[in-house]
């Protein structure tokens, strides 16, 4: 197994330091992308630790800034640390009006402020910003793909559903997350899932946010296609919830079929007319309007190829989940009723409740499992 | 037998490919460049770093995902290696590994139409709104010439993606397959785009030309044609255009235009070209530019053909004919020039194909039967052949019935049928009435009417052969344009003929003779007794003896 490796800046020296709050920094869990990588797409340069106060265990996020300076990369440089710092607060800002909000499904800010350092000659800034989140004992959701029996799907149906709970919870507050990804699924042994790094995210009429300008805020792997093919739908419910539906329903395919939607489609779609992103020696030609039949036709077909995999009981409506939150044409996301009322919102309630019986009956298919085996 | 004037004609309609060839082509690309959103950051290194240090299997299944994405082999080989010892993954996930690991290609596609529609059907009843499937599945309905079921199938593709421009401009040519051409082009002089893209407005207006009406666009589309678009958008446009202006008699400005329109020809454009060039002298599709495009099978049918060169241009009409199997023009001219060259077997299964997808084109069932009765022994019919005299007298009544371009030819092959059965006079006013009935029409096939005739005489050893032959030689030299297969070849097959009656199985590719004849003295037929007995024919009105 390898070792982490690690820039040597004050952010990646805070292990044994006690905080202000009490908080005392343990091992330094991963480092975001402040470590080797530099993320060419500008994003939070961060340093991820365990932190101890008493028998509570936590998260640390500090904010990597010397890593920002370093970075040689094309982007102005005062930009690079405006936009580091501007993220770093207001995701910050996010966590706290989370947690005023007492949203349950979102992982939730324990503390924030900044540590000195001790100087070193090569240290551009000796003070280190950091967030203080709750640490999922359960990991991240990828942790929980595996699949055996029944237990695993009522155990993933559950988790979807939580998570889903956390995005409505944001858009109830006109927030978007933009990154809803495997990886930013904390899984709680005993909350269930909560929705983790509001890095990305962004406010329905907060123009100055770090990442509202950007057409694609989050992963590029996780992106729904308008954003690739470089559409920008005017209305926010269309640029940005409909976006995190798309991801949302990506995450479904992740758990019960093992990849994204865009792999899905990535793998039945004609190159010449994908996005660039995906092929970027053949494509780059075609337009989000006249690739959208293409795309939609890949996402079918991929469906239809999956659905067999899946048990009886759970195939029609766990596709039929995905298909009306994954579809590629934005404008199709959401509930189908609810298709074309744009004042009744995406209907997630519906998929909660969908979702809460596709966790029953994935129990009850659970106990069926164990008496056939029992006789 | 002839090529057909209506199929003679070519306007540049949009051509109909499976929907998966189609996403290749420039009508599917974008008209002005379009910012893709790229990033160098490569997520899938970043997880082949964390999977050496985590080695959890979740790592890797997210890997398969983000490198499938980004084309990394490293992180496919990795994840898929994890996933595979894992094993306890979703089956989806599963297979896709083993993909990976076997280099295995997913499904080949399945020749067979019926089990492509079976297919198709099957995936639109779990997703009904797969735009591309319900095209797909009017193509392979059409293909197999199930008009009904190809139209629903096509409006309810129509109703998904009204405006996309190549759903749109497909289903334009399947109406005009249907001749509903109203419908065809109320599809595309409604759409949104028709003032704004290339291919929209060269649809319309070839459409429009198709009807014989003038486009409202017709000035928009000038419009779009100067605005300096890419040429390969605007290929297809020039090309209306010059057609356009050609046959309304500009030809200065219709050169223009179909010069413009190979800058960046596509095989439509080709093909047109090498029509005009054809049917109006204009030379601009150069040989390169035609053998270079793959696909180009209709332009290089017709090069090969103006070429004189049957064996490459039956090739390619018949690669043609595989390309766009609905349509009955492949059919048409690979049946022509088969029949040129004296292919008669050959004939009868291009049109027994062609007759699948259009089993009511009557010039289809006319090269049928022209190929039946030219493997028929001269005098010497068999009883199955006799037996199948109705069936042709019938073909032949009703294309006279019906009058209009096959007129000739059903005149002509009626004139083959007497002459074959041993009704000699009869034959001879019936070809003679078809030279007539092409002479007015402005026809070629004068010549080739005349030629044919000639044969005929000469084989039933009629008495006037040789005064037709003569006609025959008069007739070709005096019309120049006429192509080699059709004039000078043709002929020197007749005058070999004359020359030796007896040697027509080696000068026109027949297997040596093997049949049972009626045992009636040849020249002496119930058929002939009773055209003698006056039966009704259609002759054209002011029939006179040439």
């Amino acid at each position: 197994m390898q070792e982490l490796t690690v820039l040597d800046t004050p952010a990646t020296r805070l292990q044994g330091m006690e905080l202000s709050d009490g908080w005392i920094v343990e091992e330094l869990i991963a480092c975001g992308r402040g470590g080797t990588h530099a993320d060419c797409s500008g994003g939070t340069y961060s340093v991820a630790y365990r932190v101890r106060k008493g028998n509570s265990v936590a998260f640390l996020k500090a904010l990597d800034l010397d890593s920002v300076i370093t970075d040689d990369g094309d982007d102005d440089f005062v930009d690079s640390i405006n936009r580091a710092t501007q993220a770093f607060g207001d995701e910050r800002q996010l966590n706290e009006l989370c947690a005023k909000s007492r949203m349950r499904q979102v992982v939730t800010i324990l503390g924030h402020g900044t540590v000195k350092v001790d100087r070193k000659p090569e240290d551009h800034v000796p003070r280190v910003a950091y967030l203080i989140l709750e640490l999922a004992d359960g990991g991240d959701v990828r942790s929980h793909i595996t699949q055996t029996s029944n237990t695993d799907y009522a155990k993933k149906f559950s988790y979807l559903k939580d998570v889903l709970l956390g995005i409505g919870q944001l858009h109830n507050e006109e927030i978007s997350h933009q990154d809803l990804k495997p990886s930013n699924v904390m899984v709680f042994s005993q909350f269930g899932a909560k929705v983790g790094d509001l890095g990305r995210a962004t406010i329905k009429g907060y123009g100055r946010g770090a990442f509202e300008q950007d057409s694609i805020a989050g992963d590029y792997g996780y992106a729904p296609p308008e954003q690739l093919y470089g559409h920008v739908p005017t209305e926010w419910i269309d640029r940005r919830q409909r976006a995190d539906l798309y991801q949302f329903g990506s995450l479904v395919c992740f758990l019960v079929f093992g990849f994204t939607v865009n792999a899905l489609i990535k793998e039945r779609l004609p190159a010449a007319v994908g996005p660039k992103h995906w092929f970027p020696d053949q494509a780059g030609g075609s337009s989000y309007t006249q690739a959208l039949p293409y795309l939609e036709s890949a996402f079918y077909e991929g469906l239809q190829d999956c659905k067999m995999t899946l048990p009886a009981w759970a195939a029609d409506k766990v596709v039929s989940l995905i298909s009306q939150c994954s579809n590629p044409d934005y404008s199709k996301r959401g509930a189908k009723q609810l298709l074309g009322n744009a004042g009744l919102g995406l209907g997630l309630n519906r998929f909660i409740s969908a979702l809460e019986n596709l966790r029953t009956e994935a129990k009850k298919q659970a106990i069926l499992e164990g008496r056939r085996q029992s006789i | 037998m002839s090529f057909g004037k209506e199929e003679a004609d070519r306007k540049v309609i949009p051509i109909w490919d499976k929907s998966r060839l189609a996403s290749a082509l420039e009508e599917n690309s974008a008209i002005k460049p379009v910012a893709h959103r790229t990033s160098n950051f490569s997520e899938s290194s970043r997880l082949i770093n964390e999977l050496a240090r985590s080695s959890l299997v979740g790592t890797a299944v997210e890997l398969l995902s983000s490198a499938t994405l980004e084309n990394n082999y490293e992180g496919l080989n990795v994840a898929s290696r994890r996933i595979i010892e894992d094993g306890s993954l979703p089956k989806s996930v599963l297979s896709m590994a083993r993909r990976v690991l076997d280099q295995t290609e997913m499904e080949s596609p399945v020749t067979e139409p019926k089990i492509r529609i079976a297919s198709l059907r099957n995936s639109l009843r779990t997703s009904p709104r797969n735009t591309l499937a319900w095209v797909d599945l009017a193509r392979e309905y059409l293909s197999l010439g199930q008009t009904k079921p190809a139209e629903r199938a096509m409006t309810v593709a129509l109703n998904l993606a009204p405006s996309h421009r190549w759903v749109s401009r497909v289903a334009s040519t399947l109406f005009i397959h249907l001749e509903e051409y109203e419908k065809s082009h109320f599809l595309l002089a409604k759409h949104p785009a028709l003032r704004s893209d290339p291919w929209i407005a060269s649809a319309e207006l070839s459409v429009a030309q198709l009807m014989g009406k003038t486009s409202r666009n017709l000035s928009a589309a000038r419009r779009i044609q100067e605005q300096g678009l890419h040429p390969r958008h605007t290929t297809e446009l020039a090309s209306s255009l010059g057609t356009l202006e050609i046959e309304s008699g500009a030809m200065k400005r219709g050169k223009m235009y179909l010069r413009n329109s190979l800058l960046y020809p596509n095989r439509n454009t080709l093909a047109q070209a090498v029509w005009a060039e054809q049917r109006h002298d204009i030379k601009y599709a150069s040989h390169t530019q035609v053998q270079s495009l793959e696909i180009a099978y209709e332009a290089k049918a017709r090069e090969s053909f103006i070429q004189g060169e049957a064996d490459s241009a039956i090739s390619h009409a018949l690669d043609w004919l595989e390309a766009e199997p609905f349509s009955s023009k492949p059919p048409v001219l690979a049946s022509y020039i088969a029949s040129l060259d004296d292919r008669y077997e050959q004939m009868l299964q291009i049109t027994t194909r062609g007759l699948i997808a259009n089993p009511g084109n009557s010039i289809l069932k006319l090269n049928r039967a022209y190929a039946e009765l030219a493997l028929i022994t001269p005098l010497q019919p068999t009883s199955k052949d006799v037996a199948k005299i109705t069936e042709w007298t019938s073909l032949f009544d009703s294309a006279l019935k019906e009058g209009g371009a096959n007129h000739a030819q059903a005149l002509a092959n009626y004139g083959m049928l007497c002459y074959r059965m041993g009704a000699l006079e009869q034959g001879r006013k019936y070809y003679e009435a078809a030279e007539k009935v092409c002479q007015s029409d402005s026809y070629h096939d004068p010549v080739l009417c005349t030629i044919y005739h000639a044969r005929e005489a000469i084989l039933a050893k009629a008495e006037w052969a040789s005064m037709v032959l003569v006609r025959a030689q008069a007739v070709t030299l005096k019309i120049s344009d006429v192509g080699k297969l059709e004039g000078t070849d043709s002929l020197s097959k007749i005058i070999r003929l004359h020359e030796n009656p007896d040697g027509y199985r080696e000068i026109f590719k027949l297997p040596v003779e093997n049949h049972q004849a009626t045992g009636e003295p040849s020249g002496h037929l119930k058929f002939a007794d009773s055209i003698y007995h006056g039966l009704s024919f259609h002759l054209p009105e002011g029939f006179e003896r040439i």
